[in-house]
């Protein structure tokens, strides 16, 4: 029996003895958080991941133009997908709501994260400011986009954990607010566009994003016409943005990151994975815009009474060249594909956005960036707010820039072209009709599309997106939609995926009229 | 038993005389039922010399001298050696198993099996069964209570999931654990990772239980309640099956070889339109529209695109170029073969055994172009080194290559998936709507495409090995090492070359996806054993034991290539790659375990146990957990008033209660984890640059998932046993279920594994055994029958809008990513059975005007003559998803297996026949198939043929031109209740005199899967598509036919 025991005591010895270090997890092929923040380069590759979040295909890269150009009321979109959103009739079960929501959230708690850890780190990091101000950028951007889409939405500032999953919509004013604040960080954070390497925004962009948001306030409260201008005088006077000298050359292939461009997404050949769709979206099918082996599918297409008013108003604008492809097209296989204006009916009963051709598109990637915001962009911006100040004379040298450049075929500085012509002697309010309609020929899907058809109200919504859309004679009754007149498609409603998971989102807290 | 032990006495006691040479004669019989073994083994000790008995299991032989031993064994029964002692004739009894008493395998150590105490299953397979099973998860179906076996298709190499008694856990792993000769093996549900991503790729499971040959297998014990599973604890929960395979005897090398022979085809294949139906259909739906025709049809039948007119059309009759009608089904099905060689030696000596087997297998499916081929072998060895100490080691490795073709798939379009496009493709060569809308001649022609530009083609190696040291202390202690390991390297290869969809938007994707991992565990116990005063005996065992997993998963993708003749192998000359994918993953689970069995009497027996484990998945608050059980058995059969009973052989009563656990997360979860981006951020000038993300939302507070579970049974035998059974009830109760619950969005992330609820499953099971005749005929019947309920309990989230009631509850994933079947199918409602399915309650065809009038609109759209009409549950005249309600209950009312064995003489016939009823099945190829969309895409024929059409009051399916917007709806639930006729074999066993050298030869033919009743109209009821994923059950989404086959084989021993 003592054997036994001694046997025993050495069993027991061996097991004990195994059993310290063994059972904890040290994770080998991939990072936890203090790991990433703790050198410069981490930090660097935290803050790129924020922008590959951003420009990701759930996100900016295809289902925000799924969801955002039909439902802005100027394009048509053949995807089955989207056939509510066509119809201005959104269903919070739509896929494109969803994912949007959920990728833009995910930006935003990629940026929490990145500002908690930066907060907390010395001077000794020397990228510690800049990256804070890319991530406040970010998050700003996204959450101007939040309130412009949805209204007052979840506020989330920190990093999510346990506690704080489920949280309540905040109020309008408070996103309003959070944008504000981070923007302003931002501003002064980050360096200027030609300090700011690997195809990232420079401080202008969160300025002009700024004026974006204080010209949607105007409308409500004419005090903010003076702080948009505020936001976008700095920018025209630091001279860091010029306007390229002819509209094309802005959209040709292998241009990219111009002088012109504020905000611009970046793509290359980085991956298999499909990540920008734009190719994809807007080429037609069948097309020589795109290898033959790599099948694009044209879905969203602009409406009718959108390229009619462009082809009215200017009829020879260069622009329409770059921005439109109508009437026919070359097939891949030799023959010719009839388009808008010349059928009228069915898919191809509407022409097509020529902007984001890509001759090199592989059918997964594309090296074409998307450009978000560009100083065109902030010139119109510009002369609109003036306008509003001071009345039109001051307002019309920032909208004849754009109009000259828009002239101009070879970049010579002359007029090649006699239209658009300069604007004179207009009223205040032909103003800032004729700005609103300049915006769309010179921006079209340029990514402010829904938003400048919602932010001035209700009633310019109606008179000019449904109105216009519902009454245009070559309406075709077979599958054009008849849009509703109703005051809900103001907002898209919060997607069905948040009310039923988020425990303090209920089905009441519906944004009106879904 | 003890009769068996007392005639046995008798036999040998009968001496005759003594006389100096001659001969000696007499029969080997089985012990338990007096069945004649056939080629046993008959040695003298002495001189080596040996025969084997005959057909009816007689032996004569040649003795020189009358004291001389004899030495009679037998595969699978305990060997036997007997003095002659002058007798002229002498008989043997043998017993089955190497003790005296039937010995069952439990966790970490064996009992006799009248001591079992918990519920626990014991099947020893016989040859002629199990030869009829290319695994041996499929052989357990119906055969064991509680145990329900569900297959995810019948495609080569497709994986069958084992629930027993119900599952457990709405998430994660419902699998039981797995212990092959004490090596754990927990892979069921591991595969390679998918390395191509994005466009909802989807790779389907392939078996992870490789390297088990059936016919290895000497027993397979399942353990199914608490008393007998603690002793697994925290992965005991789903049930335990512990697999024995066979080993060495005592005496000369017994050589085996045994061969089969496959053929089958596909069956149940269901009528799609043909050619000229298919015209038809599409014509008048066009014509119903207004719009022009697809195609034309002559008078003599054929079949051309139309063009401009009908007088265009005859005018130009001559030229004009008619379509080939083609059936996809006969066009691409063929026959499959199989061919399977088994080689097995076994023997030994006094202090060592050893028992060898290598087999090859190779298999060509219904698909052309799929093909398995597996080698693997097995060794056994055990050497006592002295009277202490014993060494076995044991390897087994297996290689298999395979072939596969793209079965189950969760997108919804018809392209997406060979199977799918055979029934659905339009039944017509070169059509443009099978070709991408290409010219045929610049592809492959639809469902051909996939046979040359699609492939799925994977090698395995697995190897377990393990090495066991015994060591006797003294008589009551012995202290047992053993260390097992289980490798194994699989890899996958694909392409998607440009004839299909997914391939052409790429110009061509290649992915290579491989898996390393290795798990081994060791385990010491201490094993006791004594008895005091002849009434108490006493055993057990204590160990601890380590246990440790490491995976490696590596993806490579590539795309966008010049020339595609190297297919996957060519990945390196893609335009396009992705950074290559690299997962490490390591886990532990340290434990401290215990078992005692005491007994009083031999009547009352107890069992105690309990198992401590710790895992490294789970942070330091949550780490260990404790699994203790209990149990108690009343051997009545053991009492006075019952031991001299005539009518009762066995009765015994068990009760048991006890704990077990599950932690089927994966590692990490505990931690947010970091991972560069699938592509590269680019750099703006084309370059790219790392980015990282988080990828989960980690969650610290995660903990075991617990399970309680009490089991009630009584073990019965009558009339000697000639009837035997047992009966079982229980009921346990799952608590802190591992969840994946669906968080807000605003989260950052959708969803975080979470304990929250509890479930409870309860279950009766019964088994049966008779002879029904013994002699000359022999007739043996068993059965199984087995139910099993359960119930929701609580989910941990709080009430919320589902349908027209607010309820606690939650749904399922989305069954397909595609736009078909874009829903959750299955409900999990507190107070309900789990996994309901969830849709639109229909009812019929909107016939007529007064109909339409109380029809509610459909998601806002006015519904129409020829609709179907869907039941608004809120009366609010609109179909919304206020208006989904339980449509259907996936989960069987009962299972029961059937399986007789009759011999006379040299022949037997045994068959199987297996059956599930009461469950319902969401047939998702409805969506497609049961709809006259007017979409280029075939249909089933009594869809087109029963469409609603003006005046039509009797009409079975909508109008033409009907379609949703993928609900689902109870149109698509059916009864998945079947009879199967699983085998019926015969089988002949040559005389051993008749040939020499060969001491025995079997000859079978047998049927598979010949009969089959069911209601269900899709390939097969045994199916769920998505057996794996507790979240979507019962579902069958484009699963593949099953086969109906006949088999020929033979068994030589020798």
């Amino acid at each position: 029996m003592k054997k036994t025991a001694i046997y025993t005591i050495i069993f027991i010895l061996l097991g004990l003895q195994a059993c310290t270090d063994v059972l904890q997890e040290d994770p080998k092929s991939f990072y936890a958080e203090d790991a990433i923040y703790a050198t410069e380069q981490g930090v660097e590759t935290a803050i790129n991941g924020i922008y590959y979040s951003m420009g990701a295909f759930q996100n900016y890269g295809s289902n925000f133009h799924n969801l955002m150009m039909p439902h802005s009321g100027l394009f048509y979109s053949s995807q089955q997908a989207s056939v509510d959103l066509v119809g201005l009739n959104a269903n919070s079960s739509n896929i494109n709501i969803s994912s949007v929501w959920e990728f833009m959230y995910k930006t935003i708690n990629a940026a929490n994260v990145a500002i908690s850890n930066l907060e907390a780190k010395d001077e000794s990091f020397s990228n510690k400011s800049t990256a804070l101000g890319h991530a406040h950028f970010v998050r700003g951007k996204i959450y101007l986009d939040l309130v412009r889409m949805f209204g007052g939405v979840p506020l989330r500032t920190k990093p999510i954990d346990l506690e704080t999953i489920h949280l309540a919509r905040a109020s309008r004013q408070e996103i309003i607010d959070q944008v504000i604040a981070d923007l302003t960080i931002a501003k002064q954070l980050m360096p200027g566009p030609k300090d700011s390497p690997n195809g990232r925004p420079g401080k202008w962009a969160a300025h002009a994003y700024l004026a974006k948001l204080y010209m949607t306030l105007a409308v409500e409260d004419p005090a903010f016409w003076q702080k948009a201008q505020e936001e976008l005088l700095p920018i025209i006077q630091s001279g860091d943005h010029k306007l390229m000298p002819t509209y094309a050359e802005i959209f040709r292939e292998g241009n990219e990151n111009l002088e012109e461009s504020i905000l611009e997404l970046q793509y290359g050949f980085t991956g298999a994975l499909r990540q920008s769709d734009m190719i994809r979206l807007y080429t037609p099918s069948n097309s020589v815009f795109a290898p033959a082996s790599s099948p694009t599918f044209g879905r969203i297409r602009p409406n009718k009474e959108v390229f009619d008013a462009h082809f009215k108003q200017y009829p020879s604008d260069p622009r329409i060249e770059t921005t439109f492809l109508y009437n026919t097209y070359p097939r891949s296989n030799g023959g010719t594909q009839n388009i808008y204006p010349k059928t009228k009916t069915g898919n191809n009963g509407y022409a097509c956005i020529a902007k984001w051709f890509d001759s090199q598109y592989n059918g997964t990637t594309t090296e074409r960036n998307y450009i978000m915001m560009r100083y065109a962009d902030v010139l119109l911006m510009m002369a609109e707010v003036t306008n509003e100040i001071s009345g039109p004379e001051e307002a019309y040298t920032y909208v004849n820039a754009v109009l000259k450049r828009a002239r101009d075929t070879n970049g010579d500085g002359a007029n090649d072209a006699e239209q658009p012509a300069a604007w004179s002697n207009m009223s205040k309010e032909t103003f800032r009709d004729r700005i609103m309609a300049e915006r769309r020929y010179e921006l079209l899907t340029e990514s402010e599309d829904w938003f400048d058809t919602r932010r001035r109200g209700y009633d310019y919504f109606k008179a000019h997106v449904i109105d216009p859309h519902n009454a245009n004679p070559t309406f075709d009754k077979s599958r054009d939609f008849v849009y509703p007149d109703d005051t809900k498609n103001m907002l898209l409603p919060i997607p069905l995926t948040e009310i039923s998971g988020n425990q303090k989102v209920s089905a009441g807290d519906q944004n009106p009229g879904y | 038993m003890k009769k068996f032990l007392s005639l046995f006495c008798l036999t040998i006691g009968i001496t005759i005389g003594l006389h100096a040479q001659k001969t000696i004669k007499g029969y080997v019989t089985d012990a338990s039922n007096g069945e004649a073994l056939i080629g046993a083994t008959i040695l003298i000790k002495e001189t080596g010399k040996g025969t084997a008995t005959d057909i009816d299991g007689a032996y004569t032989m040649e003795i020189s001298d009358a004291d001389q031993t004899m030495i009679v064994s037998y595969t699978g029964y305990q060997t036997q050696e007997q003095s002659i002692n002058g007798a002229s004739k002498l008989d043997f009894l043998l017993k089955s198993g190497e003790l005296l008493e039937e010995v069952l395998v439990i966790g970490y150590g064996s009992i006799e099996k009248s001591d079992k105490t918990g519920a626990i299953e014991s099947i020893k397979p016989k040859d002629k069964d199990v030869l009829q099973y290319s695994n041996f998860q499929d052989f357990l179906q119906g055969r064991a209570t509680g145990v329900q076996v569900l297959s995810s298709g019948s495609e080569l190499l497709s994986p069958s999931s084992i629930r027993i008694r119900g599952a457990n856990s709405l998430r994660g792993d419902n699998e039981p654990l797995f212990v092959v000769d004490g090596i754990i093996v927990n892979s069921s549900t591991e595969d390679v990772r998918d390395p191509l991503q994005g466009g909802n790729s989807f790779l389907s499971a392939q078996n992870g239980l490789s390297g088990i040959n059936p016919q290895d297998i000497e027993s397979i014990e399942i353990l199914k309640d608490a008393s007998a599973t603690a002793i697994y604890g925290s992965r005991g929960a789903n049930g335990v099956i512990l697999i024995t395979t066979k080993k060495g005897l005592l005496g000369k090398p017994q050589f085996s070889y045994k061969a089969t022979t496959r053929i089958g085809q596909a069956t149940r294949l269901y009528d799609v339109l043909a050619g000229d139906q298919f015209v038809d259909y599409i014509n008048e739906y066009r014509n119903i529209q207004g719009y022009t025709p697809t195609y034309y049809k002559y008078e003599d039948g054929s079949v051309a695109n139309f063009n401009t007119s009908a007088e265009f059309m005859e005018s130009r009759s001559d030229s004009i170029p008619r379509l080939t009608p083609i059936n996809w089904c006969e066009d691409i099905l063929q026959n499959s073969t199989s061919q399977n060689h088994r080689f097995t030696v076994a023997g030994g000596s006094e202090s060592s055994r050893y028992y060898i087997g290598a087999g090859y297998n190779q298999a060509s499916g219904i698909i052309p172009g799929t093909k398995m081929r597996a080698g693997d072998f097995l060794l056994k060895y055990d050497h006592e080194l002295n009277s202490r100490l014993t060494l076995s080691p044991r390897i087994s490795a297996s290689y298999t290559v395979n072939n596969a073709s793209k079965g189950s798939e969760n997108l919804g379009s018809t392209n997406a998936s060979l199977m799918r496009q055979i029934v659905e493709a339009v039944p017509f060569l070169g059509d443009l709507e099978n070709n991408l809308g290409l010219d045929a001649a610049d592809v492959l022609d639809g469902p051909r495409a996939w046979l040359s530009d699609y492939n799925d083609d994977g090698t395995e190696v697995r190897a377990l090995g393990s090495l066991t040291a015994n060591y006797k202390i003294n008589d009551i202690f012995s202290y047992r090492v053993l260390a097992g390991v289980d490798y194994r390297n699989k890899e996958r290869k694909l392409w998607y070359g440009t004839s299909l969809f997914r391939g052409r938007l790429a110009n061509g994707e290649a992915g290579v996806g491989t898996l390393n991992r290795v798990r081994y565990n060791i385990d010491n116990t201490l094993n006791f054993k004594a008895s005091f005063k002849k009434r108490h005996k006493i055993n057990g065992t204590v160990g601890f034991i380590f246990d440790e997993t490491n995976v490696q998963q590596q993806g490579a993708t590539s795309s966008n290539f010049s020339n595609f003749e190297l297919k996957y192998n060519g990945i390196a000359f893609g335009q396009t790659f992705s950074p290559m994918q690299l997962f490490n993953s390591q886990e532990s689970i340290l434990s401290f375990l215990g078992r005692v069995n005491y007994s009083y009497k031999n009547k009352y027996l107890v069992t105690l146990s309990f198992r401590e484990d710790g895992s490294s998945k789970f942070t330091n608050e949550n780490k260990w957990s404790f699994f203790p059980s209990a149990a108690f058995a009343w051997k009545i059969i053991e009492e006075p008033f019952m031991k001299n009973s005539n009518f009762w052989s066995d009765a015994k009563l068990r009760i048991g209660y006890g704990r077990t656990g599950s932690q089927a997360i994966q590692p990490y979860q505990t931690l947010t984890r970091y991972s560069p981006t699938d592509n590269l951020l680019s750099n703006g000038s084309g370059g790219g640059v790392t980015a990282v993300l988080p990828q989960n939302l980690g969650n610290s507070n995660l903990k075991w998932e617990t399970t309680d579970q009490l089991n009630l049974g009584f073990d019965f035998g009558f009339l000697k046993d000639r009837f035997t059974g047992n009966i079982d009830v229980y009921e346990k109760t799952t608590s802190d279920l591992l969840q994946v619950l669906k968080i807000g969005p605003s989260a950052g992330f959708d969803e975080i594994i979470t304990n929250a609820g509890s479930l409870r499953n309860r279950g009766f099971e019964i088994g049966l055994n008779t002879h029904v005749l013994d002699g000359k005929f022999q007739w043996d019947v068993y059965g199984t029958f087995s139910m099993n309920r359960n119930q929701i309990q609580n989910l941990g989230v709080p009430e919320a809008q589902f349908g027209n009631e607010l309820r606690k509850a939650i749904v399922g994933d989305l069954v397909s990513g595609g736009t078909i079947f874009k829903v959750p199918a299955n409900i999990f409602i507190e107070g309900q059975p789990s996994a309901l399915f969830w849709g639109y309650q229909t009812n019929g065809i909107i016939d007529n005007t007064e109909e339409l009038t109380g029809s509610p609109s459909v998601q806002g759209v006015a519904s129409q003559l020829g609709d179907v009409m869907y039941v608004d549950q809120n009366g609010d005249g609109n179909i919304s998803d206020l208006d989904l309600t339980i449509i259907g209950n996936p989960n069987p009312d009962y299972t029961v297996g059937l399986g007789s064995d009759f011999r006379y003489k040299g022949f037997n016939v045994n068959f199987f026949v297996n059956s599930i009823q009461g469950n319902d099945i969401a047939n998702g190829n409805l969506g497609r198939q049961g709809l006259p969309t007017g979409l280029p895409n075939n249909i089933k024929t009594e869809v087109y043929e029963g469409a609603w059409r003006e005046g039509k009051t009797d009409a079975t399916y909508p109008r033409l031109g009907y379609s949703t917007k993928g609900d689902f709806t109870d149109r698509m639930i059916e009864d998945g209740s079947f009879v199967r006729l699983s085998f019926v074999s015969l089988g002949y066993t040559i005389p051993s005199n008749l040939i020499k050298g060969i001491n025995g030869a079997n000859l079978f033919v047998t049927g598979h899967n010949l009969l089959l009743i069911t209601k269900y109209s899709g390939f097969d009821p045994e199916v769920n598509s998505f057996s794996f994923d507790p979240t979507r059950q019962g579902i069958d989404w484009n699963a593949f036919p099953n086969e109906k086959s006949i088999s020929f084989g033979f068994n030589l021993n020798f």
